[in-house]
């Protein structure tokens, strides 16, 4: 709620801003106004008052009647609502109204009524709002007459009232203006906040409308333009990684006949390198060894290529870990210099190929860069199952341990080359991580090392990245 | 030790492996296109034929198929390793085994070894009857009444371990072991496929197999009918 109404939202801001521009302006307005209305009346009513006052000091000039008797005449009259008090020498009154007495009269009058003039103030007697004139006709005692302001006061007060209600209104009104203008502007923003995000998740043929003409239409049209650059780099970048693939394909494929052709003819030649002299046996056995060097090398190159190209399938399946790094040791004739130590069975669902990869190539190094005996201990958790395979060899040098796992490093460079292609460890790398685990190393020198391989536990296969359900699922939190 | 035909259209690979074939004691014969392969066939009727699936003209498949038409000889396939389609495709045109290019050559005699033993008849085993299927592994024949099923060796195999101890449920992976001669990550699509040509031939409604039937998740078993 609080989000909804601070300053920094659209909706807000605009009403805000309309409600004080027209508080504001009906302010200003009505000051001005009333100020102006409230003078020109009371103006008005001074000139009538004066016009009245100066036409009843006539009038008493002209009468002989005195006391009582003149006030009464005078105010009988005169055309106007008024008192009159008349005021003695010897401080004795006579008033037509038993609320104003010579108390009443105003001091500033005092002076210029003495000295002869006319003159006019405006008062306040008793709470009520009062203009009095102040004379002295010839012949006449001092004479004031009060003419009341209360039905021009009431007058303002009804016009202050309704300047004041027309000012509120005009502020909520000017507020639903501006929550309706908000509206206007916030419908389409959130459209456009929608089509950004389809855009964000992949919905890439998603557009904006274009209809109307006006700043939105033109959000609209460049947003549009940015979806279709956005949706062609994409394609094009597709058919990049598709063109790619069907070339590794396409090596592949023709590696691969003449490289069983160099193997098979290098075995024949192995077989029958006794009846060779002493140069033609070495050289035999360096094809030998050097073409299984070579078919080995463009396996892992094409391994890990279809690794990079997102393109490597993977055959899920119930797997006993701690089985299958048992038999996979077995298998290759490694179970006297391997000691597998199996503390959980870890059971989980897994690719058994690429598992055995991995094992394999761990144990591999193990046996060849470190030094036997080598220990492999299967354990699991509820979540995680772990193969770690220690050796007792020299151990990796804590520079070599960054980046042991990049392609073709070689960590000793005068170490004759071994039968590993250089890919090894960043094959075994990615298969851990196509199932969401991993391979890590910890090593001392002089310490051996230990390479962990790390599974998350599965009961089943993970649904693929492409599947509607994970689209629909992230595409459903759109507010 | 065996006559083989050897189908591969690349002349040096042909040639090399061939040389190593002889040099492991066997009698080769080469063709290099589909049809020569059946040709060759025809006239040697080989104890095994290896087989590229990459042929020009007439492909691998069909031949497969065309020397299923009448002979159970032991077919292994030479397949490329990035498609799986071919293994399966391979598979059910009839083929026994596979192995994948680039291949050491101690794995294509392995291969060649396992299926040729599976062709050895079993000494002294008593004849077995289920309802009118009659299974002879003596005389290395399945028969429905008087008809021949024409079994290749690895089906009848496959048909003996399970029908040895009917009822009892076999695995893949022991199957592999037991037919196939793969002791570790064997490839169980062979079983699964050779499940299905064998249904094809000995069942009444493959569709329904009542006699080899399927337990999921474990494996396969064979169930006697009720007398």
């Amino acid at each position: 709620m609080t989000r909804l109404l601070s300053v920094s939202r659209l909706r807000p801001r605009l009403v805000a801003t309309f409600a004080l521009v027209a508080a504001l302006t009906s302010v200003a307005v009505a000051v001005t106004s009333y100020s102006l209305v409230r003078a020109a009346v009371l103006r008005r009513a001074e000139s009538g008052a004066r016009r009245e006052s100066l036409a009843t000091f006539a009038a008493a000039a002209d009468t002989p009647a005195r006391g009582p008797d003149l006030v009464e005449r005078l105010k009988a009259r005169a055309g106007a609502d008024l008192d009159v008090v008349a005021v003695n020498d010897d401080g004795t009154f006579d008033s037509t109204s038993i609320s104003l007495s010579a108390a009443a009269v105003p001091r500033a009058l005092a002076g210029p009524v003495a000295a002869g003039r006319v003159a006019l103030v405006r008062v306040s007697v008793g709470g009520h709002p009062f203009v009095v004139a102040g004379g002295r006709p010839a012949g006449a005692p001092a004479l004031y007459l009060f003419f009341p302001l209360a039905a021009v006061e009431a007058d303002l007060g009804l016009l202050r009232a309704v300047l004041a209600g027309a000012g509120v209104g005009a502020v909520l009104l000017s507020a639903a203006v501006g929550a309706l203008a908000a509206r206007g502007v916030l419908r389409p923003l959130g459209q456009a906040r929608t089509a950004a995000h389809r855009l964000e998740v992949g919905l890439l043929g998603t557009r904006l409308p274009e209809a109307g003409g006006d700043e939105f239409a033109d959000l609209g049209h460049a947003f549009n333009r940015m979806a279709e650059a956005l949706e062609r780099s994409v394609a094009d970048l597709r058919g990049l990684e598709a063109s790619h693939r069907r070339f590794v394909a396409d090596v592949s494929h023709e590696l691969r006949t003449p490289l069983t052709t160099l193997t098979t003819a290098a075995d024949v030649l192995e077989g029958h390198s006794g009846g060779l002299d002493e140069a033609g046996a070495r050289a035999a056995r360096l094809l030998v060894h050097e073409s299984r060097r070579l078919a080995t090398l463009v396996e892992d190159l094409m391994e890990i290529s279809r690794l990079d190209a997102g393109a490597a399938p993977m055959a899920w399946d119930q797997v006993d870990v701690g089985r299958l790094v048992a038999s996979a040791v077995a298998a290759r004739g490694w179970a006297d210099a391997v000691r597998v130590e199996v503390a959980d069975a870890g059971t989980t669902v897994a690719d058994p190929r690429r598992l055995d990869a991995v094992v394999a190539n761990l144990v591999g190094n193990a046996l060849e860069h470190g030094a036997p005996p080598v220990r492999v201990v299967v354990s699991a958790t509820a979540d995680e199952v772990r193969v770690a395979v220690s050796d007792h060899g020299p151990g990796i040098r804590p520079a070599d341990l960054d980046r042991i796992f990049d392609r073709f490093y070689k960590a000793d460079p005068a170490r004759p080359g071994g039968r590993g292609s250089g890919l090894g460890l960043a094959i075994a790398r990615e298969n851990a991580r196509l199932h969401g685990g991993d391979v890590t190393v910890a090593s001392s020198p002089g310490a051996g090392a230990t390479f962990t391989l790390s599974l998350p536990r599965r009961v089943a296969e993970p649904l693929p990245p492409g599947d509607p359900a994970v689209t629909t699922a992230r595409h459903d939190a759109v507010p | 030790m065996a006559a083989i035909l050897l189908v591969e259209d690349d002349p040096s690979l042909r040639e090399a492996v061939g040389l190593a074939l002889e040099g492991a004691g066997h009698r080769v014969t080469t063709a290099a296109t589909g049809d020569e392969a059946v040709e060759r066939w025809r006239q040697h009727r080989p104890d095994l034929v290896l087989l590229d699936v990459m042929l020009p003209g007439r492909d691998g498949f069909d031949v497969c198929r065309a020397i299923r038409a009448t002979d159970q000889v032991p077919i292994i396939m030479l397949t490329a390793r990035t498609d799986p389609i071919d293994v399966v495709v391979g598979l059910e045109s009839g083929a026994d085994d596979y192995v994948t290019k680039p291949f050491e050559t101690r794995v294509l005699l392995a291969r060649i070894k396992a299926v040729l033993r599976r062709q050895e008849r079993p000494a002294a085993e008593p004849v077995l009857r289920f309802g009118d299927l009659t299974i002879d592994p003596a005389g290395m024949s399945v028969t429905r009444g008087e008809v021949d099923l024409r079994l290749t060796p690895t089906e009848l195999r496959l048909l003996l371990e399970l029908a040895r101890r009917p009822g009892q449920v076999f695995t893949r992976e022991l199957l592999l072991e037991r037919v196939w001669d793969y002791s570790y990550l064997g490839d169980s699509r062979l079983v699964d496929v050779c499940v299905q040509r064998l249904r094809g031939k000995v069942e009444a409604d493959p569709a329904r197999p009542t006699l080899v039937q399927t337990v999921r998740g474990v494996g396969y078993k064979l169930v006697a009918p009720p007398r």
